[in-house]
């Protein structure tokens, strides 16, 4: 199976003009975006408005991202900064101090957001397995039950013996993906140059 | 979660002692600190649909056909009977504006901090993902009752919808009004 292409591709074509590819990054990073809007404290609208200025903001400035392996982290930035400076707005106009006092506490701490970007590039890297190898690796790690690897054979039809090597394949494939989108070093910073 | 259970699960820590995959896809996992949080909800569709419509919208100008809406209603500028020329007229305000088979309806009501603003439009093709409307460099989509609903704090000045590969141009509104004597 052919890798993913990586955001750095995806980002050309976007360049070039090609609304499939930013279809693509959108539906990849839809979730992170709509994760960090939903913990600001918004309403929902205002929570649309700050998802849709977020992708509005990059392809306008589309052209000055210097480095779109750094994409995840630049989305989390701006959709922040979107979410606070709604939030700031919405807690003047109620002109509730309790508001104003929440408002001074960050509800975005930049921790919570950097486990937010690595959650969405694990699930990206995730969502490239194969269904099976997915199926394999969600079995040993995601289960809702404690189930036994005799039961996590079984439920693949496969013999304990050969659970192993599947299981050992599909890890490479995953170790593979995170490789190949940049994934492993998450701990890159945002890039605050727009 | 047996990423989880890792450390505290005997069955599982004996599990990890004899299997080295299992030991370094508990450490991945570990390093990306995700045990017990996933998945991440998907955002609303429309959302997304609007999100990906920001590539469409915002093609270059030579790719979309441009068309001026003509003013065809404007409430400010109807004579007021007498009787409901008071103060109270200025708080609402109807637009309508067409553009080819485009018609397009904007309602403004004043409220205590700004502006409720409702638009539709009523043309052949539609509502769907594919438009978009600019007001004042804000994009806003149509819910699925197919109405564009926004608040403000001032009344909107420069409109542009996109429909179907056309971008459609508004007169500059102006919200100043004598009035009615």
């Amino acid at each position: 199976m052919a890798l993913p292409r990586i955001d750095s591709e995806l980002w050309q074509d976007v360049l070039a003009g090609d609304n499939a590819a930013w279809s693509e990054l959108v539906r990849r990073y839809q979730a992170l975006v709509y994760a960090v809007v939903t913990r600001a404290g918004l309403s929902m609208a205002d929570a649309a408005d700050c998802f849709q200025q977020t992708w509005v903001l990059l392809f306008r400035h589309r052209h000055r991202l210097h480095d779109p392996s750094r994409l995840s982290a630049w989305l989390v930035t701006t959709a922040k900064r979107e979410a606070l400076r709604l939030r700031r707005r919405a807690d003047r106009e109620s002109g509730d101090p309790t508001d104003m006092d929440l408002a001074s506490q960050d509800p975005l701490p930049d921790e919570a957001m950097e486990q937010l970007e690595r959650q969405a590039q694990l699930e990206i890297a995730l969502k490239e397995l194969d269904p099976r190898c997915r199926q394999v690796v969600e079995a040993f790690f995601f289960a809702p039950e404690d189930k036994s690897y005799e039961e996590i054979a079984l439920s693949f039809g496969l013999s304990v013996n050969s659970l192993g090597p599947v299981r050992r394949r599909c890890l490479e494939r995953l170790k593979q993906i995170l490789a190949a989108h940049d994934f492993a070093d998450v701990r890159k910073k945002g890039d605050d140059s727009l | 979660m047996l990423a989880e259970a890792a450390g505290r699960t005997p069955r599982f820590s004996r599990h990890l002692a004899s299997c080295p995959d299992c030991r370094e896809l508990v450490e991945l996992f570990r390093t990306f600190a995700v045990a017990g949080n996933l998945p991440l909800p998907d955002a609303p569709a429309g959302w997304i649909a609007g999100a990906e419509a920001v590539a469409e919208q915002r093609k270059p100008l030579e790719q979309l056909k441009r068309l001026v809406a003509d003013l065809i209603l404007d409430t400010w500028r109807m004579p007021a009977p007498v009787g409901v020329r008071g103060p109270g007229a200025l708080d609402q305000r109807r637009l309508r504006f067409r553009a080819e088979e485009i018609e397009f309806d904007l309602r403004a009501e004043r409220r205590v901090k700004g502006w409720a603003l409702i638009a539709q439009t009523s043309s052949p093709t539609g509502h769907d993902e594919k438009t978009w409307l600019e007001v004042d460099g804000k994009v806003h989509f149509a819910g699925a009752d197919g109405l564009y609903q926004w608040w403000s704090a001032r009344p909107p000045k420069h409109i542009l919808f996109g429909i179907g590969g056309r971008m459609v141009v508004f007169p500059e509104l102006a919200w100043k009004k004598k009035r009615s004597t």
